[in-house]
């Protein structure tokens, strides 16, 4: 693994189909079962084996025993999750996670883990896709721990660097409605203060190194901006581990200057390509996006940057060489490779695996192509 | 009575859960679209009985064809780059809820029917996203400076042509936006337009320094208040002795109670709730105000 440019994932991934199926009706077809050995085959792991497991899964499925239907369930989580890391290693990230097999959506999970909110419904968020939102109803504390079994699953599936993303506590306020604390300062405050600051805390004891908060709401009130700088560093300030926020879909330069009264933060995970142009090349005509990392290197000179160098939201693939234009803007904007960590711009969810496979490819093989064109 | 105060609900309206995951199981292949279109139709039926079996006075059909609040009229008009469905996505304000990010390439010429299609009709009322914001919200690499004040000429004017009487302009920019301006008011000074209602920024509440801006024409002028937040749960004040009679002091005619912002924001029982209690402030208040 070279030691510049390391590539990273931002997040989530699809569930596959056997798994929804399985986990939502309780139903494995043979159709599930060639799909998942398919994937077995392609992310190197033994479609023999695989095959084997999931008639096994679809047998204990259909035996209607509650034992049986547990054990079934377990085993196709389990398999999701492995999956998922093998795709993203498979197409060459440096930096993984799993594919946030396990969570229903980065607000929801987080909701229902933590005490003092109620359902509302659902909301639209956009075209088609929608997300549950809860109220606030009394004092936040947490209810579980939200990532434990995730992580200690995961240190068994993979030897590359692992970074946890972690919902963020401005953003779970802003997305809430708030029946509660009357003072979005109070809510923001609790949130970082009781319920993202322990489970922080427990991620670090259980031997993660590097976690990822997720804050795309941080810009969305210009005059909240620096409450999520406060909410920041209230969940880390004195901790010792690696730390970076991710923000996407925003107006960045609504970050400034805030952002350079964050504590704690190694890494600004931003998307970029949503709003870059397709042509290729290096300058600032042709890579519009890339232009706020100026202010980013002067007002957290310290700050490495995830960098997002492919479209989350359609099934168009770039190419590795713009990708690696991208990635070469960046480097010249920034200065240092060793600060610039290629990613997709946000998590995979809403594509297909195999979309997300390829999107995942190019940004590796467009970042060893600049690797090459820097000779590093 | 001189006046009556009256209640208008604007806006996209929320989709029912059902409708929400149908949406999504279609676009994953796990539903058919002819089955979610026709949930939709349904939903958007019933939302208009809804509005009118609660008493609302003013209302429009729910626009739950719109994917988001321009891609309608984007789709429905030249000069704008193509593949809205793929452009850019892009954060509604302060929400969990985003749009697809237009850009305008060229001048802008609306097509009166491919706008009917795509959002589904219309019917006397009709909200929009003012001009200022529509102008702001887009990207530009063809700038000329009247060109999205025109592109709204011409849809009121196509809108007045097929029976729309009322147009709302709402704002969502507010104060960290760009600074309101008065296109609102050049596109009302076509006679043959439709009335043009400007609806002030989302804040809810009675105070008369709130109250909605009067646009129009001179035969008809409204001044809508939002008095119903549309964007959270907590239940909205009814109006104070004090707030009615600092509203008796102003002109009360033409006065009008309306939500806030869409009532998209908020889970479809919630927003229904929200409407039934618009009604109720609404019939209070004009109880009320007579006995001052």
């Amino acid at each position: 693994m070279s030691e510049l440019l390391l590539t990273q994932e931002v997040g989530s991934l699809a569930k596959p189909d056997w798994r929804i199926s399985a986990v939502r009706d309780g139903v494995l077809t043979d159709a599930h079962i060639a799909d998942a050995v398919a994937w077995a085959e392609r992310l190197g792991i033994d479609p023999d084996w695989t095959d084997t497991s999931f008639h096994r899964y679809q047998e204990w499925l259909r035996c209607g025993d509650p034992t049986c239907n547990d054990g079934a369930i377990t085993g196709i989580k389990d398999d999701a999750a492995r999956f998922a890391v093998a795709l993203q290693e498979t197409a060459g990230i440096d930096i993984v996670y799993d594919g946030e097999q396990d969570r229903s959506e980065m607000y929801e999970y987080a909701v229902a883990r933590t005490n003092g909110f109620d359902w509302r419904g659902r909301v639209r968020a956009f075209d088609n896709k929608s997300y549950r939102k809860a109220a606030v109803v009394s004092d936040v504390s947490p209810k579980e721990p939200w990532h434990e079994w995730e992580v200690a699953r995961l240190q068994d599936n993979t030897t590359h660097p692992i970074k946890v993303p972690i919902t963020g506590a401005y953003t779970l306020a802003a997305w809430s409605y708030d029946e509660h604390y009357g003072d979005r300062r109070q809510f923001v405050g609790a949130l970082a203060r009781d319920v993202i600051r322990p489970n922080i805390e427990q991620l670090l004891e259980a031997g993660v190194e590097w976690i990822q908060i997720d804050e795309p709401a941080a810009t969305t009130v210009p005059e909240e901006v620096g409450l999520f700088v406060e909410s920041f560093n209230e969940a880390t300030r004195d901790l010792i581990g690696k730390f970076s926020v991710h923000i996407c879909f925003s107006d960045y330069s609504r970050l400034f200057p805030y952002v350079s009264e964050l504590e704690n933060c190694d890494q600004f995970s931003l998307e970029f390509a949503n709003r870059d142009g397709r042509e290729l090349g290096t300058d600032k005509a042709q890579r519009p996006a890339y232009k706020i990392l100026g202010q980013l290197a002067e007002y957290c000179p310290d700050a490495s940057v995830g960098l997002g160098v492919t479209s989350v939201h359609d099934d168009i693939l770039e190419t590795p060489q713009l990708v690696r234009d991208r990635v070469l803007r960046a480097v010249d904007i920034i200065g240092d490779p060793a600060k610039v960590f290629p990613s997709p711009d946000c998590g995979l969810r809403t594509r297909s695996w195999d979309v997300a496979f390829d999107k995942l490819r190019v940004t590796s093989e467009g970042t060893a192509l600049a690797r090459q064109a820097l000779g590093v | 009575m001189a006046f009556e105060i009256q209640s208008a609900v604007h806006g996209i309206a929320p989709r029912s859960s059902e409708l929400h995951l149908l949406g999504t199981a279609a676009e994953k292949g796990r539903a058919s679209f002819e089955d979610f279109e026709a949930l939709r139709d349904q939903e958007a039926t019933e939302w208009l009985a809804f509005q009118e079996a609660s008493g609302v006075d003013i209302y429009e059909n729910g626009k739950l064809h719109w994917q988001d609040r321009l891609r309608p009229i984007v789709e429905s008009t030249t000069g704008f780059a193509d593949g809205i469905d793929q452009a850019p996505v892009t954060r509604w304000f302060a929400t969990n809820t985003f749009y697809r990010q237009p850009t305008i390439v060229g001048d802008l010429i609306f097509d009166p029917e491919a706008f009917l299609s795509a959002s589904g009709g219309v019917g006397k009322t009709v909200s929009l996203l003012s001009p200022g914001d529509f102008a702001d919200l887009c990207q530009v690499e063809y700038d000329r400076p009247d060109n999205v004040l025109n592109l709204y000429r011409q849809i009121v004017r196509e809108l007045g042509a097929v029976g729309v009487e009322r147009v709302i302009f709402s704002r969502y920019s507010g104060e960290y936006g760009p600074p309101a301006f008065l296109d609102e008011a050049l596109i009302a000074r076509d006679k043959d337009a439709p009335a043009i209602v400007q609806l002030p920024t989302k804040l809810a509440g009675y105070t008369s320094n709130r109250a909605g801006h009067r646009v129009g024409n001179a035969q008809w002028l409204e001044r809508w208040l939002p008095v119903i937040a549309g964007d959270t749960t907590a239940t909205d004040a009814a109006p104070s002795d004090q707030d009615l009679r600092e509203l008796a002091a102003t002109d009360l005619s033409g006065l009008v109670f309306t939500n806030t912002v869409d009532f998209e924001f908020l889970p479809l029982r919630h927003a229904k709730a929200k409407i039934e209690h618009l009604v109720e402030i609404t019939k209070s208040a004009n109880e009320r105000i007579q006995q001052l």
